[in-house]
């Protein structure tokens, strides 16, 4: 695979690799590190990559090990690809009530279980295409649209619950 | 987004069925949907993290520094390559040693002109005088053996 090739064809899914990939690490600076690795670990195999029947499933796959690794060096581990964004413990940029609400959120996606809540946070907050998740879970994109439907569901009805509550109703 | 046609685009998006250009819509207007989904919306869109604008920029241009990397090592290793080669040659060869084995070589070979000479003149030669006055000398010659 020639330089331009490559460009095109794999640095070009850094952007879509780059929400995922800072949301695992939790910085600006050690996601762009990360796709740098993962890059040029791709660039060393480029003449493999010509064949590949699904680049940017491999891609993204390679990204998201590469993500694990770093993970795996931290203690403690938890592989948990739909973990949110370390830093929105506390978010002092919000008023009180958003900020209560915000960790009502937290609280209902982490009440998921982790398949759903992996698959929700992929496509809604990353902004993945179904092949891409795909790549990542390793499911079809079929289960993946009942999964996130059902997922969006839950989170609707457990969002409906505290709305009630707040509200003064039964929960 | 009008009400009926976000209503579509919300029913479609509890389904699993809705395309992302849909989603983004939805998360970006989340404050007009009045449904529990909103709430949602709002923190995947707090949450969701776009690329930096050069980051494709400068994943070519560590690629280039790697590639660059890479040629100042071949050379670098070829050149080191090249100076080895030149003196295990010099070792070997010892181009300055046959130099002087020629010299060497030519002394020699003049002794030996030397000696040839030499050997051509005539031995030591006895000089036997018979009779001498002021005008002749008469001498006999005898040569060693």
């Amino acid at each position: 695979m020639k330089t331009d090739e490559f460009i095109g064809k794999v640095v070009s899914l850094a952007p879509r690799i780059y929400p995922l990939v800072e949301r695992l690490l939790g910085s600006d600076e050690k996601a762009k590190d990360a796709i740098q690795d993962t890059m040029l670990k791709l660039w060393k195999i480029r003449n493999k990559l010509v064949s590949h029947p699904n680049l940017q499933s491999f891609v993204f796959l390679t990204a998201k090990n590469h993500c694990l690794d770093i993970l795996k060096r931290r203690k403690p581990f938890f592989e948990d690809i739909g973990q949110l964004d370390i830093r929105d413990q506390n978010r002092i940029d919000m008023e009180y009530e958003d900020q209560e609400h915000y960790n009502f959120i937290k609280e209902i996606i982490y009440s998921l279980p982790k398949d759903y809540r992996e698959v929700m946070v992929l496509r809604d907050i990353d902004g993945l295409k179904y092949e891409e998740i795909s790549a990542i879970t390793g499911k079809s994109a079929e289960h993946l649209r009942v999964i996130l439907s059902r997922a969006r569901k839950i989170v609707a009805t457990k969002i409906l619950e505290i709305y009630n509550y707040e509200r003064g109703t039964e929960r | 987004m009008k009400g009926e046609q976000k209503d579509k685009l919300l029913e479609s998006y509890r389904q699993g069925k809705s395309s992302l250009e849909e989603e983004k819509m939805l998360r970006e207007g989340n404050r007009d949907i009045n449904a529990p989904e909103a709430e949602w919306l709002r923190f995947a869109d707090q949450n969701r993290k776009e690329a930096p604008f050069n980051l494709e920029k400068e994943i070519i241009h560590a690629l280039k520094k790697t590639r660059g990397a890479k040629r100042r090592l071949y050379t670098l290793l070829s050149s080191s390559a090249a100076i080895v080669i030149i003196v295990v040659s010099l070792t070997l060869l010892k181009p300055w040693k046959r130099t002087e084995m020629e010299y060497e070589r030519k002394v020699a070979l003049y002794q030996e002109a030397l000696e040839m000479v030499e050997s051509a003149e005539p031995e030591s030669i006895n000089k036997e005088i018979l009779y001498e006055d002021e005008i002749i000398i008469i001498y006999l010659e005898t040569e060693n053996e």
